[in-house]
């Protein structure tokens, strides 16, 4: 009989109890910010995170692992013990569930195409931080490695200069991906002639400097549904006009085929202001913002 | 007309243009799977880089390099043959050994050779990308082999296999049913190994097949709601209708027998 109390509590303790990856989101709120405003007759519900004092950082899967890892489970393995801010679904992937365009994951080459169809080539640095260079503008600078900070690399032009950039991302164990650019240095790069007509709820990431110049990252998600051209209009006219904001860059979040989004609020509760229409383990890319 | 007529036609009328558009399809794909036979390179070289530079010097080598003449005559099948140019560079600028004289090569092996046989590859050319890849490909393994030059064969690699990759998403964009062709997947599943991956996207048939198989129920309803018009959502209305009321009629019939 003691045996069988021994292996019931066993049981049950096992089973209440998550083995691995408890996340426990927690971080400071003055930080992120998060609002839902009506600008124009247009909703926009927006998550504001201050870059200030690099408390707030980013990190990017781009695709499974070659152990066969795939990105759910490589988030689960990162984020344990991490105070995650929030996790979206990224950028553009093919039916095969490869990232489309360059792709570099922590230093590890996973498409290494340099796509024609995608001008912003977004860089996420080891150490957390995020910039955006403009393909078309041929004037990509990177830091650290043997590379001179000051070279201005055009990837798409010279073979030499992408060979040079590829060795340094590799070094750096940077992660790079390519996506539209939507806004780039505060004007609009997507054209209403030639985008897409089709109409979908949408969600950019921009990164934006403040009056004081303070740089804050900003998920903007617009439950409405509009064509990505009229999306990233009336979006950067919010930024610049209602929220006094500079956009740096800015980019699509896919809210297609991979809608993921997890909002946590500071106490580590899940925030529904915004949310994907998918589960976390579906997801094929992740963008995760996280607090250190 | 009575309503069973009605949804008969009507039925008859959908199954028959779904027939067309498939048959029209399979009579598009180019089924011929006979590849290129890799071309052997010869050792002949018929030309003297030398002669060519007489009027360079290293200030000047990088502006003044006959490109256009190398990318037509040089025998940049045989790889010996680019390390003897390559000497030849090295010779008149020595300071840019292992970095300007491989970059200046490089631009001939890619860039200018690019400018040179870009129209060949205006219209759909299956057999030209394939020989491409046959010769691009061999620069990934000279670089394994031979650490000196490495950096001048990684950058042919990449800059060619890029190209492919970039043809095949152009051809794919044109006529998404290329797709189906021997040679297109043959070539896509070449760059995908190498890790030049083409964005081959699903048609949106297929891609609701693929929501269908994953049971994402909701957000195909969600998608059907919100991004169509009203025509479609009538049709889609229709479309139900015949799918459904056979099974109404079927089921009133066996009722009425029963009673």
């Amino acid at each position: 009989m003691r045996y069988i109390y021994l292996i019931s509590i066993l049981l049950l303790t096992t089973s209440i109890v998550p083995y691995k990856n408890i996340i426990i989101p927690k971080y400071d709120a003055a930080y992120v910010e998060v609002s839902s405003v009506q600008y124009k007759n247009e909703q926009y519900n927006v998550i504001c995170m201050k870059r200030k004092d690099e408390k707030i950082k980013v990190k990017y899967f781009a695709a499974a692992d070659f152990n066969g890892n795939n990105v759910y489970k490589r988030y689960g393995n990162w984020s344990a013990g991490k105070n995650i801010v929030l996790v979206s679904s990224g950028t553009y992937m093919d039916n095969n569930y490869n990232p489309v365009g360059l792709a570099i994951d922590n230093g590890i080459c996973v498409n290494k195409t340099l796509s024609n169809d995608f001008d912003g080539l977004v860089i996420v640095y080891a150490t957390g931080g995020m910039v955006a260079s403009n393909l078309k503008d041929g004037d990509l600078t990177v830091k650290g490695g043997n590379v001179d900070n000051n070279k201005k690399l055009d990837i798409r032009g010279s073979a030499w200069d992408f060979q040079t950039f590829i060795k340094w991302a590799q070094d750096q164990e940077a992660t790079v991906f390519q996506t539209h650019l939507l806004v780039y240095k505060n004007g609009l790069k997507i054209s209403g002639i030639n985008s897409s007509v089709k109409t979908a709820e949408r969600r950019f990431l921009a990164v934006c400097k403040d009056d004081s110049g303070n740089i804050i990252h900003v998920i903007v998600n617009r439950p409405d549904h509009t064509t990505l051209y009229e999306g990233a209009k009336n979006t950067l006219d919010f930024l610049n006009n209602y929220k006094d904001m500079e956009v740096i860059f800015m980019i699509n979040l896919d809210t297609g085929y991979q809608d993921v989004f997890q909002f946590y609020n500071k106490d580590g509760t899940i925030n529904s202001t915004i949310k994907g229409q998918k589960d976390l383990s579906t997801a094929i890319n992740l963008l995760a913002y996280y607090f250190e | 007309m009575t309503l069973k007529k009605i949804i008969g036609i009507t039925a008859l009328l959908l199954i028959t243009i779904a027939l067309s558009l498939f048959l029209r399809i399979i009579m598009k794909v180019d089924y011929s799977c006979s590849i290129p036979v890799e071309q052997v390179c010869n050792n002949e070289k018929s030309y003297f880089i030398a002669d060519h530079l007489k009027n360079i010097n290293k200030t000047n080598l990088l502006d003044s390099f006959p490109y256009t003449w190398y990318a037509d005559s040089a025998n940049r099948c045989n790889i010996n043959s680019i390390k003897k140019d390559l000497a030849v560079l090295d010779s008149i600028n020595p300071t840019g050994i292992g970095g300007d004289n491989q970059q200046l090569l490089s631009i001939a092996l890619t860039n200018k050779l690019e400018e040179k046989i870009k129209p060949e590859f205006e219209k759909y050319n299956p057999d030209g990308l394939i020989k491409v890849l046959q010769w691009a490909e061999k620069f990934n393994y000279y670089s394994d082999i031979e650490e000196k030059n490495a950096t001048l064969y990684q950058v042919t690699y990449t800059y060619w296999l890029t190209f492919i990759s970039n043809k095949l998403s152009d051809y794919y964009k044109i006529d998404q049913s290329l797709k189906y062709n021997f040679k297109f997947k043959y070539l896509n599943a070449r760059c995908k190994e190498k890790q030049f991956g083409a964005p081959i996207n699903n048609s949106n048939t297929e891609k609701i097949i693929n929501n269908l198989i994953e049971n994402n129920w909701t957000y195909l309803f969600s998608r059907f709601w919100n991004d169509s018009d009203i025509l479609i959502k009538l049709i889609g209305l229709i479309a139900l209708l015949v799918v459904f009321i056979p099974y109404l009629i079927i089921y009133r019939i066996i009722k009425k027998n029963k009673q």
